[in-house]
């Protein structure tokens, strides 16, 4: 099979490597000679002559055809050939085509079972009056039809009064008559967000009408209608089927998106994200410890500007996924950025600034009633209040008074963003170039902040006769993200009267607290460059045969320096001033050559797709730390370091190679089936276990199509689906299956060495099983769209790093999880067009997913490391603790369930499932209003889920909510608060440290939030001209304005961390 | 880009396989050439010292053991849980000894099998090589079994024999370990492998038998094992009170090698600044153990005042920052002075009271005490042994801790020093973590 595949493979590159030569030929070839012919006698075979001493191509024709001999008079100038050839055989009943060197004449061949009655001609213009090339026109019923050339035009012969179907990719299709007398000029509706606008889909295009799977869009006007630096947080809510949730509030933190939702527990539960046809990595760079900050994780997609961005289609069921194979298990994210528009040249500037501030604070105890608690703790446990235990009470400021969050992260933060781009093109070369600058301060009090600026290009040319195309696309994009070593969200809970500083004005430390003023002057400072480039050229070899070869390259680099002065650390860890500084970086080269062919099979249309990937990434990564700096103002230099300790380089690297091929089978816009098979090889598995096979099928039927239907007037659309295959992940760390070994430390001067994992050879590729059944309909000439759809996705094999206990010598190691893991789940989309009037335009779009996540089995559970975190029937996102049952209230000692009845609470027999990380129901509504120039969206976003909490076990050296409050005093007292304790070993200590791990550390974390509100204001077209601008734009837009939750910790969507932004912002877009 | 396109059409002749093959990174050495070489086989076995040098296994260890014995006391609030014996199973710090030292015996075990196929490797390389590993295996399984009570036997890297592995019986685990420590002895060379003494040598292993011999009451036994370290000559005489703890000091017979020649435990234990304080002070009740006059009280502690109050902490390593050159300071594992004192013992508990004296004498003088007279009764005898050893080997590697559970006196100490004790309070927890991902693992008695 390998052989078969590779075949296969070597086949497609040498038909790439064909098309690079006729490319070659086609670019510097004889394509575009122009010839001039002054004669009144000339016979043809002389102009064939004249034709093939100039181009260089030769005529081959039966001499029965045509008399070459006749002369002919024709006074022409500097003709392209072509048109000259056409002009001297018009009316000759001979047709022409060209096949490399050779020039085919061949006698038309005139049906006779139906003669044509009439000649239509006509032009397909765009509703902004270009010329729109590839429109299909066809007589309706018959599978007869033209398609429109360069300039729109196009000509057919039909019976009288036929119907013709006009349509294109991407515009609403037109059913008309057309009389012979004349040229008609026919203007073709670009399709926005309705049933024919252009969806992309895996390695090509279809229409929402078309497609047989599941996909999901978000435009370009979706993403500049919201303030925001990382264009994962546009589908926050927007499509279903789709969480995206922010980690947390600083600038530049990980945005986590899930499709369908996560798989596993274990890493690797990204989607495959694609830009312009390149897979582009979103693994954080920063993946050690020692390189995470306060922001954590950074992704890699902060270096994607929105601004670049023209779509964001989102694949999800197997027939969308099938054809990426291995990668596309958790659904795959297809980007595509923007390209130039034939037509007038534009020049557009969108500037915006505004300003940001933490959406939420918790309340905190004040002093006052902090100092009563811990009184009130030590009186609790009988003890005597010491200096040792108790600094807060004897040895601090009882009388000082901080909020700990409004100090550290309470700063209003400015935004600004500004972008420029200029584009056009005539019909044969397009161009988009752009740039943009994007800075947002954060809400630390402290110099710190985020910038990024990029440069896009966008280029595509194709021949006049539009058998070749070459396009490239490319873009830059450096950001800076200046922040702090460790996070300070985490001192919200510092005693209120901790002294930052002693008597003389240096940092307090006469505690094991660490100093939170400390915390900001450790710096991490992180600089990333991106570079992502792409290149496609295609060739139409035949009449619906193109050949097809992409190839990317992409380079991201990160260059990370963290500076901790010895000043800023706790003395008693006796420390020296610190530097790390780590690089790294991640190259990535892709060919993908490809052929598709579209034919008329029947009334339907056929179209096969057929190509092959060959991948390499190659990941290094150098890390070294400078120690000890006689003065801390060299502190960033390694060179200025008394040590320098180096750790050895990485350097790793990935490959994979694929087959893959798709059958489409339309059969008159009514019945749609797809088949799409692929095969994927892996470095990342071991000998035996590298290729895999992936494949789907998905099939529609559009009965609105069908006869019968024809008189339910009111549906005018309507669609089922159905698909079914089978996708892959290979989302695992590299090397897994290697026996290796690696440098660790240094002993007696030499590096040590250490046995790197735990090997396993035996895991392979893990299987993800998709079905989904959806109706889509539309009522109303599709004024209301409707859809709903079920899934039921099931996975064996998954691969994780399967949890060990530490006895093992590690605490992981690859291998597949011997389950079956379950999720189903309901989308439901709704958009509505309220009311459509000249002035005023009232649409709606809704959106509601629910999902369930089930693990439906488990070899040996019980016996295995996953026995106390999984339960066969529940999700693979449950949390397992304690059941809190309240607060006995003779004792104020908090209770909790004793499920296995022993007399005693243990973990081993007590536990149960107390809550669970999947959101039960998520979804977004959003309401655009527009009357003449002025527009108002406002776009909510909800999620129905429990979350994390801090919870209330009053008494110790940490401030409380002001849940505490209501504790616990005296016998009788009934709460859920217990009493006050402080002291380690007092039975009501002890009792109350379960709390944490019981169901009172968690609570309903659902919200509903207006994630968006965006006014703007479009100046009249009087004025515009006036000023000569094609458009001028105000706006004021805003993010996360209101939240509505009965959560009670710092935010229910990011919980315990730093709360997302509330951000205002006003702007202006002006198009020149 | 052409010319690229030729190198992959080049690449296709080869096979697909060739073209998602991948070689060892760079950065890595398949095992196999690992215990090929004797340089990298060597490297393999310098890690498991370095993995013993860490934080928590060299370190804090020493500080949980001190607090939840009567050693040390604490100014810190958040550590008040190991003073009262009130550790949790989810216990962060306990969970990451454990694991330190499960890591240690893992590489030892790898290193076992690794040099079992050895080639390249002479015979003596491979025989040191392969003491050493045991000795580490049987010196880190040790400590699991002191402080844990019974704990998973691991002696393969099989992971799918190690993942649900169950406790073995504490007399199991010590046979493991005698046998490692036999074994030991016997492949070692009397010399350390280089000018330092940071490898195990013939003597470590027989210093870690004596120890083991003692715990497990084979008084014989530990007296032969001392007697063997201590007429080994290189030894002694003991080092003088401001010297012992000096790399390479005459009465080290092991120290773990660290790069800055300064201690965790002497940064942990010495108030950072003239004026501040040190989160662990030794206890009342140790410092009054000290008898008049004892040099080790002015020698090995120090003083800080803190809300008014004289505390006192352990200044046996007087380094906390970079020290390199005669004054950089090693950590202690094994030195002479504890094999006169398991002598004592073992001569104690065979009625040979004037032999224990003997030897008790020598620690005593050494500390500027007057000689004790060699008619004491048994009684007195293993309580004086007691007092000596606690004066000597307090806040090393939770000496107290291990003294006291063997002798059986932990309770009768414990129960005056520490209102509520109870005698579950011996064992730690097995961590919660552990538990969770391996279901065969019981947790001890009295927790959760």
């Amino acid at each position: 099979m390998v052989k078969h595949v590779c075949n296969a493979y070597g086949y497609l590159f040498i038909l790439s490597l064909l098309l690079f030569t006729i490319t070659v030929n086609a670019q510097t070839g004889k394509e575009n000679v122009r010839i001039t012919i002054n004669s009144n006698h000339i016979p043809l075979s002389g102009i064939f002559k004249i034709i093939e001493k100039q181009t260089g191509y030769y005529f081959v024709f039966d001499n029965d055809i045509l008399d070459v001999s006749r002369k002919v008079g024709i006074h022409i100038k500097k003709m392209p050939w072509k048109d000259a050839l056409s002009y001297v055989l018009k009316n000759k009943n001979i047709s022409w085509h060209q096949q490399d060197r050779r020039i085919f004449l061949q006698k038309k061949i005139i049906p006779e079972t139906e003669p044509p009655t009439d000649t239509i001609s006509g032009t397909i213009l765009t509703n902004t009056g270009s010329p729109l090339p590839g429109a299909t026109i066809v007589i309706k019923g018959t599978s007869r039809g033209v398609t429109s050339n360069n300039e729109g035009q196009f000509s057919l012969q039909q019976p009288a009064s036929a119907v013709l179907h006009i349509s294109s990719l991407g515009f609403i299709p037109v059913d008309t008559t057309l009389s012979a007398h004349g040229i008609h000029t026919i203007q073709l509706q670009e399709a926005v967000n309705s049933l024919d606008a252009a969806v992309v889909i895996g390695y090509g295009a279809s229409s929402r009408r078309l497609l047989t799977g599941s996909v999901g869009r978000i435009s370009a006007q979706q993403i500049s209608a919201q303030p925001i630096a990382n264009s994962l947080n546009v589908l926050q809510g927007q499509v279903p089927g789709v969480l995206v949730t922010n980690t947390n509030g600083l600038p530049g933190a990980e945005v986590k998106l899930y499709i369908r939702g996560r798989n596993s527990i274990a890493a690797g539960n990204d989607p495959l994200f694609i830009i312009d046809g390149v897979p582009f990595d979103i693994t954080p760079l920063n993946n050690i410890d020692e390189l995470s900050g306060a922001i954590k994780q950074i992704s890699p997609f902060n270096s994607i500007s929105p601004s670049d961005i023209e779509s964001i289609d989102i694949l999800k069921d197997a027939d969308a996924t099938a054809i990426y194979g291995s990668r596309g298990a958790n659904g795959v994210v297809l980007i595509t950025t923007k390209k130039g528009t034939p037509g007038k040249n534009k020049l557009d500037i969108n500037i915006y600034t505004g300003a940001g501030k933490t959406c939420d604070y918790l309340p905190m105890l004040s002093t006052k009633e902090y100092l009563a608690m811990r009184r009130e703790a030590f009186a609790n446990d009988g003890e005597t209040v010491t200096v040792a235990q108790a600094p807060d009470l004897l040895v601090w400021d009882t009388t000082r008074e901080v909020n700990w969050q409004k100090m550290l992260t309470g700063r209003t933060t400015h935004i600004t963003n500004a972008q420029v781009s200029f584009s056009g093109g005539n019909s044969n070369t397009t161009f988009f170039t752009g740039a943009d600058f994007y800075h947002e301060g954060t809400v630390i009090p402290a110099p710190l902040g985020y910038r990024r600026g990029g440069v896009h290009l966008s280029v595509q040319h194709h021949t006049k006769d539009q058998r070749f195309e070459a396009a490239f696309s490319g873009s830059f994009t450096g950001d800076k993200n200046e922040s702090i070593a460790s996070d300070v969200f985490t001192f919200y809970n510092l005693p209120p009267n901790y002294p930052l500083y002693e008597k003389d004005g240096s940092l307090f430390w006469g505690s094991s607290l660490d100093n939170p003023e400390a915390y900001l002057r450790q710096q991490s400072n992180s600089k990333t460059n991106n570079l992502l480039s792409n290149g496609v050229l295609r060739y139409r070899l035949l009449p619906g045969l193109n050949l097809k070869t992409s190839m990317g390259y992409a380079d991201i680099r990160m260059q990370q320096v963290f500076t901790f002065p010895q000043s800023s650390q706790h003395p008693q860890n006796a420390p020296v001033s610190l530097t790390r500084v780590g690089e790294n970086g991640r190259q990535s080269y892709i060919i993908e050559p490809q052929a598709d062919y579209t034919l008329r099979i029947a009334r339907g249309s056929l179209h096969i797709l057929t190509g092959g990937t060959w991948q390499q990434t190659t990941s290094k990564s150098a890390y070294a730390e400078g120690q000890g700096y006689s003065d801390e103002s060299g502190l960033g230099d390694l060179k200025a370091a008394d040590t320098v300790i180096r750790r050895p380089d990485s350097r790793i690297m990935y490959r994979y190679i694929s087959f893959f091929t798709r059958f489409t089978y339309d059969w008159q816009n009514k019945y749609i089936i797809n088949a799409s098979y692929r095969r994927d090889g892996s470095s990342r598995f071991g000998p035996g276990k590298q290729f895999g096979n992936f494949g789907a099928l998905g099939a529609a039927w559009i009965f609105t199509a069908e006869n019968f239907m024809k008189s339910v007037s009111w549906l005018s659309f309507g669609k089922l689906r159905m698909s079914m295959g089978i996708t892959g992940n290979d989302q695992i760390p590299d090397y897994q299956y290697m026996s290796n070994y690696g440098v660790n430390g240094i002993y007696q001067n030499i590096n040590t060495l250490r046995p790197l994992r735990i090997a396993n050879n035996k895991y392979s590729w893990e299987e993800n099983r998709k079905l989904e059944a959806a109706i889509e309909l539309g009522f109303l000439k599709d004024r209301i769209f409707f859809s709903a759809a079920r899934y039921s996705n099931s996975s064996t094999n998954q691969l994780v790093g399967y949890q060990l206990p530490g006895i093992t010598g590690f605490t992981s190691y690859q291998a597949n999880l011997p389950a079956i893991v379950k999720n189903t789940g309901w989308e439901f989309e709704l958009t509505t067009s309220n009311i459509s009037h000249h002035h005023f335009n009232w649409s709606s779009g809704w959106n509601l997913t629910f999902f369930r996540n089930r693990l439906k089995a488990f070899d040996r559970l019980a016996s295995s490391s996953y026995a106390s975190s999984y339960v066969i029937g529940q999700s693979l996102n449950i949390v397992r603790g304690y059941h809190f049952t309240g607060v006995d209230a003779q004792t104020g000692i908090a209770q909790f369930e004793d499920i296995n009845r022993d007399g005693r609470i243990t973990s081993g027999g007590d536990f149960r499932t107390i809550s669970k990380r999947d959101p039960d129901f998520y979804g977004g509504v959003n309401n655009e209003f527009s009357w003449k120039g002025v527009s108002l969206s406002f776009f909510w976003q909800f999620v129905k889920q429990q979350g994390q909490t801090i919870i209330s076990a009053p008494g110790a050296m940490v401030n409380e909510t002001t849940r505490a409050l209501s504790r616990w005093r005296k016998p009788g007292d009934v709460t859920m608060v217990p009493r006050a304790t402080t002291t380690p070993g007092n039975p009501a200590y002890n009792v109350n440290a379960n709390l944490p791990l019981s169901n009172a550390g968690y609570e309903d974390a659902s919200y509903l939030r207006l994630r968006n509100l965006s006014v703007g204001y479009k100046l009249p077209d009087a004025w515009l001209k006036r000023m000569q601008l094609q458009l001028c734009r105000v706006y004021v837009q805003t993010q996360n304005l209101v939240t509505i939750t009965g959560y009670k910790g710092p935010d229910p969507e990011t919980q315990i961390a730093l709360p997302p932004l509330t951000i205002i912002t006003t702007g202006i877009q002006l198009t020149l | 880009m052409k010319y690229f396109l030729f190198i992959v059409c080049c690449l296709l002749l080869f096979s697909c396989r060739k073209l998602i093959t991948v070689d060892t990174p760079v950065s890595e050495l398949p095992a196999g050439q690992v215990f090929n070489s004797e340089a990298l086989a060597d490297a393999a076995v310098a890690d498991i010292y370095y993995v013993l040098s860490g934080y928590y296994t060299s370190s804090m260890l020493t500080v949980i053991n001190g607090m939840t014995a009567d050693e040390l006391s604490t100014l810190n609030p958040s550590s008040t849980v190991y003073v009262n014996n009130a550790i949790q199973p989810a216990d962060p710090l306990v969970l990451s000894t454990w694991r330190d030292f499960y890591k240690a015996i893992y590489r030892a075990n790898a290193v076992l099998e690794g040099l079992a196929t050895a080639t390249n490797i002479s015979a003596g390389k491979q025989a040191g090589l392969t003491g050493e590993a045991r000795f580490l295996r049987a010196f880190s399984y040790y400590y699991l079994v002191n402080n844990w009570g019974d704990v998973p036997l691991i002696t393969t890297t099989d992971v799918t024999q190690t993942a649900t592995a169950s406790r073995a019986a504490v007399a199991d685990v010590y046979q493991q370990i005698m046998s490692d420590l036999q074994s030991a002895v016997l492949l070692l060379p009397e010399t350390y492998s280089s000018t330092e003494k940071v490898r195990a040598n013939k003597w470590a292993a027989t210093a870690m038998l004596a120890r083991v011999s003692l715990q497990r009451g084979n008084w014989q036994d530990a007296e032969t094992n001392a007697s063997l370290v201590i007429n080994a000559g290189v030894y002694l005489p003991l080092s003088s009170l401001d010297s012992v703890f000096l790399k390479n000091s005459r009465s080290a017979i092991l120290q773990i090698w660290l790069k800055d020649g300064f201690t965790i435990a002497g940064q942990t234990f010495q108030p950072s600044n003239a004026g501040t304080f040190s989160f662990f002070p030794l206890t009342t009740d140790l410092m009054n153990a000290f008898e008049a006059g004892d040099m080790r009280k002015d020698k090995w502690t120090g003083t800080f005042t803190y809300g008014g109050s004289l505390y006192y902490y352990p200044f046996k390593y007087k380094k906390k920052i970079a020290a390199y050159g005669d004054d950089a300071e090693y950590l202690m594992v094994l030195r002479i002075a504890e094999q006169f004192l398991i002598r004592a013992e073992a001569r104690c508990r065979q009625n040979n009271i004037a032999g224990a004296v003997t030897d008790l004498n020598i620690i005593r003088h050494h500390s500027g005490l007057a000689d004790l007279p060699a008619d004491m009764d048994q009684e007195t005898c293993l309580l004086t042994i007691e007092k000596e050893r606690r004066t000597e080997m307090f806040t090393e590697w939770g000496d107290r801790w291990s003294d006291l559970k063997h002798t059986g006196r932990i309770n009768t100490v414990m129960s005056v020093q520490k209102p509520g004790w109870d005698s579950t309070k011996v064992l730690y927890p097995i961590p919660q973590q552990e538990r969770n991902r391996d279901p065969n693992l019981t947790q001890n008695k009295g927790y959760q």
